[in-house]
């Protein structure tokens, strides 16, 4: 099973919660109000790109819309491997989370 | 969306992309121009199609040599000799950009101290009629200005 960053794992996350309609200003949207921080449309770019390669999602050309100056988008849906990567990361941060609920005290 | 944006993400970003990511920037232009241009240059770093361009090391050397030759130039400095005559004779001004860094008086260079720049404005101290100073205005334009100065009398051996 393909490993994902971090990054990876959120951006499949905005997709797979944008239910096959989401596109790069959607995405990036998602992101920024969920993680409360600017995040260049480059990055969502590079990182679709990406994932798109390792087979984690999939993208379509969708129609054009006035507000885009009648260009088309690229809209995004995640693949049954992006959803198991995904699962499989939460799976390895619970497991790993555990301990965390005992911090150490200083 | 500018028209500059536009042009840019026309020259740098893969063709195949370019309806996409043009289409996604006039969305975002709203957003204010900082935030417009940092999706701008993000897009252009992330999506050029130099990435694809530059794989093999050959081509990445190549392009690392032109980005090299570009930046070198840009940072050369740009001295520029203007040759100026008069009834009196002749003067020239070397230009750095704006600012005058030499000067010659019928061919003899003028010591630095003689030389007083002012914004828009150079003196050469002695350079005028009878002694007195030369007064250059300086044009933003590069071009510059002075009174002519009357001919020199004959001296008679």
């Amino acid at each position: 099973m393909a490993r994902i960053g971090a990054f990876e794992e959120l951006v499949l996350l905005a997709v797979s919660g944008l239910a096959g309609e989401g596109y790069g200003v959607t995405i990036q949207a998602e992101l920024e109000r969920e993680t409360d921080e600017t995040i260049s449309l480059g990055a969502v770019y590079a990182t679709l790109d990406r994932l798109e390669r390792k087979g984690l999602l999939r993208s379509r050309v969708g129609p054009a819309t006035a507000e885009r100056g009648g260009r088309r988008k690229r809209l995004y849906r995640i693949t049954p491997d992006g959803a198991a990567a995904v699962r499989e990361m939460q799976r390895i941060r619970a497991r790993l989370g555990r301990p965390t609920l005992h911090p150490a005290r200083a | 969306m500018t028209t500059a944006t536009a042009t840019l993400v026309r020259w740098l970003v893969d063709p195949a992309r370019q309806e996409e990511l043009l289409g996604d920037l006039e969305e975002l232009a709203g957003r204010g121009p900082g935030r417009l241009w940092l999706d701008v240059v993000s897009v252009c770093v992330r999506q050029s199609r130099l990435v694809a361009a530059v794989r093999s090391p050959s081509r990445l050397a190549a392009v690392v040599a032109v980005l090299a030759a570009v930046a070198m130039s840009s940072t050369a400095p740009a001295l520029r000799t203007v040759r100026a005559v008069d009834p009196a004779g002749e003067f020239t001004l070397e230009f750095d950009g704006a600012r005058v860094v030499h000067a010659t008086l019928d061919g003899a260079p003028v010591p630095p101290h003689r030389l007083v720049q002012q914004p828009g404005r150079l003196v050469i101290r002695g350079g005028g009629d009878a002694g007195n100073d030369l007064d250059i205005q300086l044009a933003s334009d590069g071009s510059f200005y002075w009174s002519a100065r009357s001919p020199r009398p004959t001296t008679r051996p």
